[in-house]
């Protein structure tokens, strides 16, 4: 073929054989591959084989005189070469397959190329599905979150509610001892002075009118103590929850510190000495019910670390930007285990049903919310200072 | 009940408090008041004079309630003991009964009328105590004379 073949300059090997696969011809590009091959069977000659290659179809080709195509490997140089045989028939004026031409392409490139594809996309695939079933993982585990974090909100609430409730309770206990005593002599001396007058319209002695009405004057004078001082006790209140404020304004926090201290004053006066250190403040943004809330909180707690006898300070100072209050008391003290906890809610050293274990959780939120901070130095034995560091522009 | 009026002893902080009893007392009663703003100086006066009812405030500066009916139990047995309190702490009541054997407890604000029978009981009670005592010890004298006598 090589010596009057057109074929000679194609790029890829070719042979003629005749139907028994004997090699009868080669091109160029064969010769130059597995050189003189005329002659050999063309497993042989191309692929080094001493029987027809698996998958030969050249039988096929010759039955039914059309051209096929089918792969050979062949391991080459350690690796596995795959090629690409095709074998066209040529056929007589009778019919007869007389010879064959045949072509081999090195196909090995393109099909390690293709395996790696197929195996590529079916990792993909794999990787999809696998994304696929991470992502619903993900969006369920999400929702589980949601749901927790639903849950929580709505415990915190339920919880920052008892605490609420719980201080209410103490306030009323409170307001109850600081209203009953002005409240006591209010009604004694309305139902004094009925009696005097009822006594004086039925009486003609000068002298008896004249003493009943003496007692009467006393009792007035006692009644304005009394009015006032249940005056007094309401607008501490009044103060103390803010009920008539807006809900965040520049606030005098002594102003809320004496009210607070007020509406203890029912458990401070027996043996508690009150002393109050305060500097130049100025007025510091926040939200005053609950600042006020902080204040009752640290200021009970003070008083009931104190057994019998005690005294409570509180400091107040400005330093640059911020306030400082320190509220000290000459109590119990805190065990140095228990410091760490201190801010958690739920923790209480007051037993079941004295105190919720939230007061100072919710101080240490009200504060961090308010961009401050609140720390704690406690000594056992002799007392616990609470300091309390709030910006004057507020959260702001 | 014809009874010659009694010394009531009365201690409250508040001047509004024993301002009104005072009165309440010489209108409506024959007792005789004495009274007190602070706790130390009704102790003062107990070491020095025998009455026949205190009536105490509970919540006190210096000395509560409690310490002062103590102290008057100790230096005035005879004397019944009253608790006026504007605390409503059942915790603290419980222990006022039985710590300091209270003849009554009585909460603000109060009912004058209540409060007067109350005060009347209270004066018949201490005076019975204090004859009970006369009695016994006049029947121990009688007894010791009659010892000497048959010696």
């Amino acid at each position: 073929m090589s010596d009057n073949s057109i074929f000679d300059h194609f790029p890829e090997e070719m042979a003629r054989l005749g139907v028994d696969l004997v090699v009868r011809g080669q091109n160029r590009a064969s010769s130059k591959s597995h050189g003189d091959t005329i002659g050999q069977p063309c497993y042989r000659a191309h692929f080094d084989r001493d029987s027809p290659c698996p998958g030969c179809s050249v039988q096929e080709v010759i039955d039914f005189r059309r051209p096929g195509r089918w792969h050979v490997t062949q391991d080459r140089d350690g690796r596995t070469g795959y090629f690409e045989i095709t074998v066209a028939p040529i056929v007589d004026d009778e019919g007869e397959v007389v010879e064959l031409v045949e072509v081999i392409r090195d196909a090995t490139i393109e099909l390690t190329l293709q395996q790696q594809l197929i195996a590529d996309s079916e990792e993909l695939e794999a990787d999809v599905e696998n994304k696929g079933q991470e992502l619903a993982d993900l969006t369920r585990r999400t929702e589980t979150l949601r749901d927790t974090l639903r849950d929580l909100r709505r415990d915190q609430a339920a919880m920052v509610h008892t605490e609420k409730m719980a201080s209410v309770g103490r306030l009323a206990a409170g307001l109850t001892h600081e209203i009953h005593t002005p409240l006591g002599a209010l009604i004694s001396n309305l139902d004094l002075l009925k009696r005097s007058i009822e006594r004086m319209a039925g009486s003609d002695d000068a002298g008896a009118r004249k003493g009943q009405q003496e007692a009467c004057e006393q009792l007035l004078d006692l009644q304005q103590l009394a009015a006032d001082r249940i005056h007094s006790v309401a607008r501490s209140l009044r103060m103390f929850a803010h009920l008539d404020r807006a809900a965040e304004e520049a606030y005098e926090l002594h102003e809320g510190i004496d009210a607070a201290l007020a509406l203890l004053g029912h458990r401070t006066r027996d043996a508690i000495d009150v002393v109050r250190h305060y500097g130049e403040l100025p007025p510091v943004r926040c939200r005053p019910d609950a600042m006020n809330q902080v204040f009752m909180t640290l200021l009970q707690n003070a008083v009931d670390a104190i057994e019998g006898s005690g005294r409570i300070e509180i400091v107040t100072r400005r330093e640059s930007d911020d306030v400082v209050l320190e509220f000290r008391d000459s109590g119990r003290g805190i065990a140095r285990e228990h410091l760490g906890q201190l801010f958690e809610p739920g923790f209480t050293t007051k037993g079941r049903g004295v105190g919720t274990g939230l007061g100072l959780a919710i101080a240490h939120r009200t504060i961090a919310a308010h961009h401050g901070s609140i720390g704690v130095d406690s000594t056992p034995g002799s007392g616990t200072t609470f300091t309390v560091r709030l910006p004057i522009g507020g959260p702001a | 009940m014809t009874q010659e009026g009694g010394t009531i002893l009365v201690v409250d902080d508040e001047q509004m408090v024993t301002g009104n009893l005072e009165l309440l007392l010489r209108m409506e009663s024959t007792h005789e008041a004495v009274v007190f703003n602070r706790p130390e100086d009704a102790v003062a006066h107990l070491e020095q004079h025998e009455v026949d009812v205190v009536l105490s405030d509970f919540m006190m500066p210096g000395l509560n309630g409690l310490q002062l009916l103590n102290k008057a139990k100790e230096l005035r047995p005879t004397a019944s003991r009253l608790l006026l309190t504007g605390y409503a702490d059942k915790d603290s009541a419980i222990k006022a009964i039985n710590d300091v054997g209270l003849f009554y407890y009585l909460e603000k604000p109060w009912d004058n009328g209540d409060l007067l029978l109350i005060l009347r009981n209270a004066v018949e009670r201490s005076r019975l105590l204090r004859s009970l005592a006369d009695r016994t010890g006049s029947l121990n004298d009688m007894r010791e004379q009659i010892w000497k006598l048959l010696i």
